[in-house]
């Protein structure tokens, strides 16, 4: 019983979301309401996990867990942005710099961390499975991805290598064009098991 | 009776004789007090269990009494005694009533027996105890048989308690005749069941298995009863634990006994002692409601331990070599190339590649573009990705962004509001184009949603609330989305491309997003796409344009080179192990 009015809330919403794409006129009024709705909830969403956040490194930080120090520069670096951010704004180039130049350096940096990670991890995948079709079609698949990369064989097309380079160039766009379908149909279905009440992902199974 | 004994000497003497014929001794007294004494029941207490014959009828008789009255002193009148079996068995006319024919002493014992739980009444006791064990288990089929069985002989006796007194005593008159033919059938069934006619198959006694109290009976009264065997019985009627044997077969089959009498191998004895009452004792499974989540979870748990469990090709964990100095000459080489790079530009013109046809629409759409024309930008991208995206972008949006066009700006990432002032803020900087900032959505899909649907409202609904932002209170020329990921593209096409089929939608995307996107292309939702670095090359080779790409294009270059020559060495390194080793391929 008590699922009963999230079951109707959200089986509503849906079908006037999904009677949009057909009736925008009529309901655009409507519709554009319901996703600021949506909006501000994902919004409240937002600032519980960061007070959830806070509050977890709070209380390492009063007992003292291991670790604590690191909880510390957490909350002192996020109670500086978080004034600089209400006080200047995002306009104020001082604002703007301190966290381009840390995020974007720091962000970039995890990146290239990880490339070199799946090159170790592509490594080791001989290692562990050894010459196997799907090992070797793994590790050609990357070199020519990555030979491609590079802008060689930039010929006219009519050429034979011209047509090589045309296949290896679209022969990635065929996997994805199975993983969208796949993708498209796990979607619909899903969609419909909601708009049916047969799957309840915002409550309790 | 074999004969008379003498008291004396002991020897053997016929029947008729009146002296030893070893000694003279007299033997009348000893004739007439074996005359007069019951032929169920032995003179000595001691030989109770070891005269087979006599012992039986007595045994039986007194299970009859135990079940059927409980003071021992006051058994039923007209009860007939158990004859014995076989040619030696005594007329039911000339056995003494049951209180006349038990002596005294099994009398006071079985009193006794009564009174006190560990008194010389051992055998009684375990007797009872054993016969109590078997009615309660009811559910064990192999006891019915026997539980019948005492059933029957009580109904029988009752059947015959409720004659009438002239039946019975007629019945009494001529039992000499009819009681050795009615008794020989079930003692004789007995005796099957008990297994003294070897002449039994394994299938007979197979049929045996719910008579096991009777087969015990049997086996004390003949002497060859184990004593393990009351053990049991008696830890099974406590509700000790009993050793259960590994093995499952429902009875222990005492191998018979042989006696080498001449060449002839005579079995003499084959004792069955079947185990039911082991396994009767054993609990039921508790029946537990499982539901089918439950129970998927525990076929998955299981799976999962078989899967952990599953033999596997073992890679020896070798110690880590000191490898420091190599990966520091690595890592120098990695970043001392790239670095090295940047001070190589690329020429002033870069050598036109074939245009692909993603490329040429997209240029197609600019060039066609209104110098008055409203774009809107989506910035979909993280600040990891800011530097791919700029290298990307900047050819694009050089071309796109002149005075007098309008442009709205909307992010849905946290970071995309600084990203989209730092890219905008360099190619716009000495260009008078007003941008209008629509904020940050923090959903991809809701964004996209209500971009398609503003159109103009034909309805309204007075009490209703307005919403505070329309994306497209005008229509746009066209909408241009910077995505590092296909998830976030995706969202964007599908949502514009069903509300909004009309409105030009083209992609600026990392080079991880575009293959995934080009689908889309080919599908026509896109108008036109341009993903990665060397495409943003390839597109400013074409425009003529010199800028970032120039200064980054080597150095992308000598990356991707070192990527490739990295793996290829540490694949031939890899195989060079794995054919040492030996054991991967296993």
């Amino acid at each position: 019983m008590k699922k009963l009015p999230a079951i109707i809330v959200s089986v509503t919403i849906g079908l006037t979301v999904l009677a949009g794409y057909f009736f925008q006129a009529e309901l655009s009024t409507v519709l554009s309401l319901i996703v600021d709705w949506g909006i501000l909830l994902a919004g409240v969403a937002g600032l519980i996990g960061l007070g959830y956040l806070a509050q977890y490194h709070l209380t390492r930080l009063m007992k003292r867990e291991k670790g604590a120090f690191f909880s510390l520069i957490t909350l002192l670096v996020f109670l500086f942005i978080l004034v600089a951010g209400l006080t200047l704004t995002t306009q104020n180039p001082f604002y703007r710099n301190l966290i381009l130049n840390v995020q974007v350096s720091v962000e970039a940096s995890f990146l290239a961390v990880l490339a070199v990670t799946l090159l170790y991890a592509s490594l080791k995948l001989i290692r562990t499975r050894g010459w196997t079709p799907m090992s070797v079609g793994f590790l050609i698949s990357a070199l020519i991805s990555l030979v491609l990369n590079l802008g060689v064989g930039m010929t006219e097309s009519g050429t034979v290598l011209g047509e090589l380079v045309a296949f290896w160039r679209r022969l990635p766009i065929v996997g994805a064009r199975g993983i969208l379908l796949g993708m498209a149909i796990g979607g619909l279905i899903v969609g419909l098991r909601v708009l049916l009440s047969m799957h309840r992902p915002y409550g309790e199974e | 009776m074999a004969g008379l004994i003498c008291p004396e000497c002991g020897a053997e003497n016929p029947d008729e004789a009146k002296r030893c014929q070893e000694c003279g001794a007299l033997l009348i007294e000893q004739s007439q007090r074996a005359d007069e004494q019951p032929a169920g029941l032995p003179e000595d207490p001691l030989d109770f269990l070891a005269q087979a014959d006599d012992d039986l009828p007595g045994l039986l008789h007194a299970l009859k009494h135990e079940d059927d009255q409980s003071p021992l002193t006051d058994p039923p009148g007209g009860e007939e005694s158990v004859p014995p079996e076989g040619d030696e068995h005594v007329d039911s006319s000339e056995e003494p009533d049951a209180e006349e024919t038990l002596p005294e002493w099994l009398i006071r014992v079985r009193q006794r027996a009564q009174e006190e739980e560990d008194s010389v009444g051992e055998v009684t006791q375990k007797l009872v105890v054993a016969q109590d064990h078997l009615k309660e288990d009811i559910s064990t089929s192999r006891h019915e048989n026997f539980s019948s069985w005492i059933e029957g002989i009580r109904d029988e006796d009752g059947a015959k308690e409720s004659q009438p007194a002239e039946e019975t005593a007629k019945k009494a008159e001529t039992g000499a005749e009819e009681a050795p033919s009615e008794d020989e059938g079930w003692l004789t069934k007995i005796r099957k069941m008990e297994g003294k006619f070897i002449e039994e198959t394994d299938s007979e006694i197979k049929d045996t298995d719910g008579d096991s109290l009777l087969q015990w009976l049997v086996a004390l009264e003949e002497g060859t009863e184990q004593p393990e065997v009351l053990d049991e019985a008696t830890e099974l009627a406590d509700g000790a634990p009993v050793d259960v044997p590994a093995d499952d077969d429902e009875k222990h089959i005492q191998q018979p006994e042989s006696v080498l009498e001449g060449d002839e191998l005579e079995v003499t004895q084959q004792m069955i002692v079947p185990t039911p009452t082991l396994q009767a004792e054993q609990p039921e499974p508790p029946l537990v409601d499982v539901t089918r989540s439950e129970q998927l979870q525990a076929d998955q748990l299981a799976a999962t331990i078989a899967d952990e469990k599953a033999a596997r090709a073992v890679v020896k964990s070798r110690k880590a070599k000191s490898t420091w100095a190599i990966r520091l000459i690595v890592a120098v080489v990695l970043i001392g190339s790239v670095v090295f790079s940047l001070f190589f530009r690329e020429p002033a013109v870069l050598p036109v590649a074939p245009m692909p046809s993603q490329h040429e629409d997209m240029i197609s759409w600019i060039e066609e573009l209104p110098a008055d024309a409203r774009l809107l930008l989506v910035f979909d991208y993280q600040a990891a990705y800011a530097a791919e995206m700029a290298l990307v972008a900047e050819p694009v949006l050089e071309e796109v962004i002149h005075p007098g066009r309008q442009l709205s700006v909307l992010y849905t990432s946290p970071m995309g509001g600084l990203l989209s002032q730092a890219l905008l803020s360099e190619i716009s900087a000495d260009r008078d184009v007003p941008i209008d900032d629509l904020g940050y959505h923090p959903f991809s899909a809701f964004t996209a949603y209500q971009a398609g649907i503003s159109a103009p409202a034909a309805w309204v609904i007075p009490s209703l609330p307005k919403s505070g932002r329309t994306f497209l209170a005008d229509d746009y020329e066209g909408i241009i989305l910077l995505s590092d990921t296909f998830e976030g593209a995706r969202v964007w096409i599908d949502q514009l491309s069903a509300l909004m089929p009309g409105t030009p939608l083209n992609l600026i995307l990392s080079a991880q997003a575009g293959p995934m996107l080009m689908p889309y292309y080919d599908s026509g939702q896109v108008s036109g796409m341009i993903s990665g670095v060397g495409e943003a090359r390839n597109f400013s080779a074409a425009e003529g344009r010199s800028g970032a790409i120039l200064i980054r294009w080597r150095a992308y270059q000598t990356g991707i080179l070192l990527m490739v020559t990295l793996i290829v060495t540490g694949v031939l390194f890899s195989s060079g192990q794995v054919n040492d080793e030996g054991e991967v391929n296993a």
